[in-house]
C-alpha cells in the first residue's frame, strides 16, 4: 500500500468526524437562531434540516473533489504534511461558511426588527 | 537524520498546537457566558448557543491556521541538527501562541462592544417608554 492511500485512509475520517460533530451542533444550537427568526415551530424545525443536509453535501463534496490535489507522497514527514494541509483547507473553508451564517442570520434578525419598528 | 528530525518536530509541534487551542477556548468560553447572558437581555437559550457557536468558530479557525502553518521544511535550509529544530520549532510555537492572544483580545473587544451596543439600546427603549 502506497503512502498516499494510507494519507488517505487518514484523512477521509478525520474529515467525517469533524463535519459530523460540527453539523450535529450547529444543527443543535441553531436552532434558536431560526426560531427567533420564523417563528412557526414546523418550518423552523425543516429549514433547520434542510440546512443541515445542505452542509453535509457542500462538505463532504468539497472533502472528495480535493483528493485530486494530493501531491505524491514518498515518505513519513511529507504524509504529515499533506494530510494536516488538506484538513487545513477543509477546516477553515468550514469556518468561513460558519461565520457567514452568522452574519447573515444577525443582518437578517436586523432588518427583520428595523421594519418591525417602521410599522410601529 | 534530516527526515526522522522532521517526523519528531511534527509530533511535538502538533499536540502543542492542539492543545493550547483547546485551553484557551475553554477559558475564554467558560467567562464569555456572562457576556453573552449580558447581550442577549438574560435570554438564557440564544445566549447560550450563541456562545457555543462562537466556541466552535473559534475551534475551527484556530486548529486550522495551526494546521496550516504546520510545514518546517522550505526546501531550501534543511534541517540537520536538533539545535536547528529546537529553533524552528521555537519561532513556530512562539508565534501560533502570539496569534491565539490577538484572537483572544479581538473575542474579548468583540464581547464588550456587543455589551455596550446592548446596554444602550435598553436605555433607549426605556426613553420611548418614558415618553407614552
Amino acid at each position: 500500500m502506497s503512502l498516499n492511500t494510507i494519507g488517505y485512509l487518514i484523512y477521509l475520517p478525520i474529515t467525517a468526524f469533524i463535519t459530523i460533530v460540527v453539523g450535529k451542533s450547529f444543527h443543535k444550537h441553531g436552532i434558536h437562531y431560526i426560531k427567533s427568526i420564523v417563528p412557526e415551530k414546523k418550518i423552523a424545525t425543516s429549514l433547520n434540516n434542510l440546512l443541515l443536509i445542505g452542509y453535509y453535501l457542500v462538505n463532504i463534496g468539497y472533502a472528495f473533489i480535493s483528493i485530486i490535489k494530493w501531491g505524491h507522497i514518498s515518505i513519513l514527514h511529507q504524509l504529515i504534511e499533506e494530510v494536516s494541509l488538506r484538513t487545513a483547507y477543509i477546516i477553515l473553508l468550514l469556518t468561513l461558511m460558519h461565520y457567514i451564517n452568522i452574519a447573515s442570520i444577525a443582518l437578517w434578525s436586523y432588518y427583520k426588527n428595523k421594519h418591525q419598528i417602521n410599522i410601529n | 537524520m534530516e527526515n526522522s528530525m522532521l517526523t519528531i518536530g511534527y509530533a511535538i509541534y502538533l499536540p502543542i498546537a492542539i492543545f493550547l487551542t483547546l485551553f484557551v477556548a475553554k477559558s475564554l468560553f467558560k467567562n464569555a457566558r456572562v457576556f453573552m447572558l449580558d447581550i442577549f437581555h438574560q435570554k438564557e437559550d440564544i445566549a447560550l448557543a450563541t456562545n457555543k457557536l462562537f466556541e466552535i468558530g473559534f475551534y475551527l479557525m484556530n486548529i486550522g491556521f495551526a494546521l496550516l502553518i504546520l510545514k518546517l521544511y522550505d526546501g531550501y535550509n534543511p534541517i540537520d541538527s536538533s539545535q536547528e529544530l529546537i529553533e524552528r520549532l521555537a519561532v513556530k510555537i512562539g508565534g501560533f501562541s502570539i496569534y491565539l492572544g490577538i484572537m483572544l483580545f479581538l473575542n474579548l473587544f468583540m464581547f464588550f462592544r456587543g455589551r455596550k451596543k446592548s446596554k444602550t439600546s435598553e436605555k433607549k427603549i426605556e426613553f420611548y417608554q418614558s415618553l407614552d
